[in-house]
């Protein structure tokens, strides 16, 4: 191995080096050197490349490769993100945590506005002393965190993920459900701040269940955001045109959306788009399917 | 006979514009090129046989599956190296992330397993020491590169490489020559490019697909021979001439009618494109 | 290409070059592990640390200030590396007793490295004459360039007990300098 070390020089070096004797003893059996020597000599090798060199050829390739190895399984890893550690965390394997945590699907970015919106409705909500208002705006939310779960099917490698294996509805539906637990999380929280204002503050879990399923179902005809854009409108034009019928003096909380009549409405809908999703599930394996 | 790949009436229309016009062609193992210029509709053909799109009508087959139906399209996938024209890369990614990614969807679930397969692609496109460099910090040709790799990764049956030599300098481009040699051995390749030294380097056979129609399929020699006698060179350009340019050396090399005083020469694989062009009434790029 | 020194591999580590990694290992990791061999006789153990030094290389190349030898950063590293493993691996074998002297993290002086004849290569005969525990402490504090409470944690005493050994050894060295 004397020509892979042609660093430049070192003035300091000694002319001094090791004895073949002690190289061999010193490779072989480390531990049986006489300490007061081999203290002189890690002192000497510190400095002295030509000994390491000598040291490193004693040892030999084999032990080498195997150390590299080693070294090479540590390094070779993808960085994980946050929500990947607590996946894998959770016993999800790392290949999973990866399609679903390692992309930008769920970055703080998402979260963090669904966060920042869910506490202006709880705020709303107080100060209009109404759980309206966190009633209308709950069921928009996973309709963000679907476009951001839906923009994630290309990314991060963009075209080259879709003509894989894994490429499909069953991706696209564990993605939506990951960013979907999340968001209800947050979704549960809010509903706690404001689970003291007058009820049925739950009247939001079914609108937020059924738009996000129905913009995948629309998502498998338009581009996610086209679907989650005509739902998220058609939601605020459904809860203003029913208020107006019920009269405008009524709050929100009790308006007929957040009624039996309007909660068997969001039902339905939730199971025909469930329904859409399952027959047109082969969209989503092409290009056209998931945008 | 029916190749590994084959195509009857395929046709794939975006909104007016038909970008493939009722295609009949088979694909055999070995490199066939495909030729053409800008909007040709050679991505779009490339798409629909990775199952990247679905076609609007006609019938493609690959390895015996329809990439129509769900099942079909998964053991298509199962067997294919894709490259798209343009791949998305994650900023934050590095190329062995890249890689590693494309190889979870591809079903490598075994890390130890995957990360070997991931480090053996990164170093047959000699990326090996960046592979741990964000993408967004390698230039250009590392990106097609990297891109590349993850197109080799498990050693599919069929590859469908859409520009592949695109953003590559010369010495890259050579390079690339030589891994489709080996690591393409006895798969399918399906190639597009602009570059007719390309073709005539690295292809068994050409397709010339012009306007959405195929208009050529043989060997490269044969795309060649179409120009046999009709290529001249002249020192000065001829009004008549239906393509004339004036080449390193000074002569106007000038393809289809003789001009004056001219001298007869063999033609190459980009002579008889152009001129295929010229009689489809096609414009191409002209060369520069 | 050229061959890098190992200060050219550092700055290339650190700007992400995985070629420049494996040419600093395979330069260093021989010595690095028959060193470490010398203070911990379990082959596992060592072939851990070596790993462990070798990732933090990789991710904390560019802390290395490029002063001095980069074999003694590596060392500096690895000897670190290795009293973490063998912590780790202590927690999950036995409970020791938790130290009760006061730790500190005084460093050897200059004065010691003077003493023991760094500098001037007698390395083996002022050593030779000092008692192995003595020795071993002026060892893991002079040569590795230890803490008195990392080298206490690497011979397996107190750090209190690190320091009195120390003070007599410097006593033991005065006397065979002067």
């Amino acid at each position: 191995m004397s020509n892979t070390w042609m660093g430049d020089p070192d003035p300091s070096e000694t002319a001094w080096h090791a004895p073949r004797s002690l190289i061999d003893r010193f490779a072989v059996d480390p531990g049986g050197v006489d300490s007061a020597v081999a203290a002189s000599f890690e002192a000497h090798l510190v400095a002295c490349a030509r000994c390491r060199d000598a040291v490193t050829e004693r040892v030999g390739g084999v032990v080498l490769e195997d150390s590299w190895r080693r070294v090479a399984s540590l390094i070779d890893t993808p960085h994980l993100s946050i929500l990947e550690r607590v996946m894998i965390r959770l016993g999800v394997s790392d290949s999973t945590a990866r399609l679903l945590g390692g992309t930008p699907a769920l970055t703080l970015a998402t979260l963090g506005s669904v966060v920042t919106l869910a506490a202006m409705a709880v705020a709303t909500s107080r100060i209009t002393d109404s759980a309206g208002g966190f009633l209308v705006v709950a069921p928009l939310l996973p309709l963000l965190a679907i476009v951001a779960a839906f923009a994630s099917v290309a990314d991060p490698v963009g075209e080259a993920a879709v003509p894989t294996p894994m490429h499909g509805v069953g991706l696209v539906l564990r993605r939506a459900a990951v960013v979907l637990s999340a968001v209800f999380m947050v979704l549960g929280v809010a509903d706690l701040a404001v689970g003291d204002l007058n009820a049925p503050v739950v009247a939001w879990l079914l609108p937020a269940l059924a738009l996000p399923v129905g913009a995948l179902a629309l998502g498998t005809w338009f581009r996610a955001e086209v679907a989650a854009m005509t739902l998220g409108i058609g939601w605020m034009v459904v809860v203003l045109g029913v208020r107006w019928t019920n009269g405008l003096h009524t709050d929100f909380a009790d308006s007929t959306t957040f009624a039996p009549p309007g909660q068997v409405a969001a039902f339905v809908l939730l199971l025909g788009a469930a329904a859409v999703v399952v027959v047109r599930r082969d969209q989503f394996q092409t290009m056209e399917g998931v945008r | 006979m029916n190749g590994d790949v084959s195509a009857h009436g395929v046709t794939k229309a975006f909104g007016p514009l038909v970008a493939v016009d009722g295609i009949d062609v088979d694909f055999e193992p070995g490199v066939t090129g495909l030729l053409g210029p800008n909007g040709a509709g050679k991505t779009t053909l490339m798409r629909m046989v990775a199952t990247v799109v679905a076609a609007d009508s006609g019938r493609l087959d690959v390895f015996g599956h329809d990439p129509s139906t769900g099942a079909g399209r998964l053991e298509i996938r199962r067997q294919l190296g894709y490259l798209p024209q343009e791949p998305g890369f994650h900023r934050n990614f590095s190329a062995f992330d890249f890689v590693d990614y494309v190889a979870i969807l591809k079903e490598w679930g075994d890390r130890s397993a995957r990360h070997d397969e991931v480090r053996r692609v990164l170093t047959v496109v000699g990326l090996a020491s960046v592979m741990h460099k964000r993408i967004g910090r390698l230039s250009g040709g590392m990106r097609r590169r990297v891109a590349i790799a993850q197109a080799l990764l498990g050693s599919p049956r069929l590859l469908v490489l859409d520009e592949p030599t695109a953003g590559l300098d010369p010495e890259q481009r050579l390079r690339f020559r030589e891994l489709l040699g080996t690591a393409a051995d006895g798969a399918t390749v399906l190639l597009s490019t602009h570059q007719t030294d390309d073709v005539a380097a690295l292809c068994n056979r050409v397709v010339v697909l012009l306007a959405g129609r195929i208009r050529f399929v043989g060997s490269p020699g044969d795309l060649a021979q179409r120009a046999d006698e009709r290529v001249w060179t002249a020192s000065t350009r001829d009004a008549r001439a239906e393509v004339a340019w004036v080449t390193g050396d000074g002569a106007v090399r000038h393809i289809g009618t003789p001009p004056v005083d001219a001298q007869l020469v063999v033609p190459t694989v980009e002579d008889g494109y152009l001129l295929l062009a010229r009689e489809a009434d096609v414009a191409v790029v002209g060369p520069s | 290409m050229s061959v890098r020194n190992d200060a050219q591999l550092l700055e290339a580590i650190a700007d992400g070059d995985r070629d420049a990694l494996r040419t600093l290992h395979d330069r260093h990791a021989a010595w690095v592990a028959l060193r470490l061999r010398r203070r911990c006789s379990n082959p596992d153990v060592v072939a851990e640390a070596v790993q462990d030094t070798f990732v933090a290389v990789w991710t904390s190349a560019a802390r290395w200030d490029g002063r001095g030898e980069p074999a003694a950063w590596i060392w500096g590293i690895a000897i670190r590396r290795l009293i973490g493993v063998l912590r780790s691996r202590d927690r999950w074998n036995r409970d020791r007793p938790t130290e009760t002297v006061p730790e500190s993290d005084v460093v050897t002086t200059a004065e010691d490295q003077v003493l023991i004849g760094v500098e001037h290569g007698d390395l083996a005969g002022v050593l030779g004459q000092l008692s192995p525990e003595l020795r071993a402490v002026v060892q893991a504090t002079v040569l590795d360039g230890l803490t008195t409470r990392e080298a206490g944690r690497l011979l397996g005493i107190p750090a209190g007990t690190v320091k009195t050994r120390m003070m007599r050894a410097r006593t033991q060295m005065r006397g065979a300098l002067a």
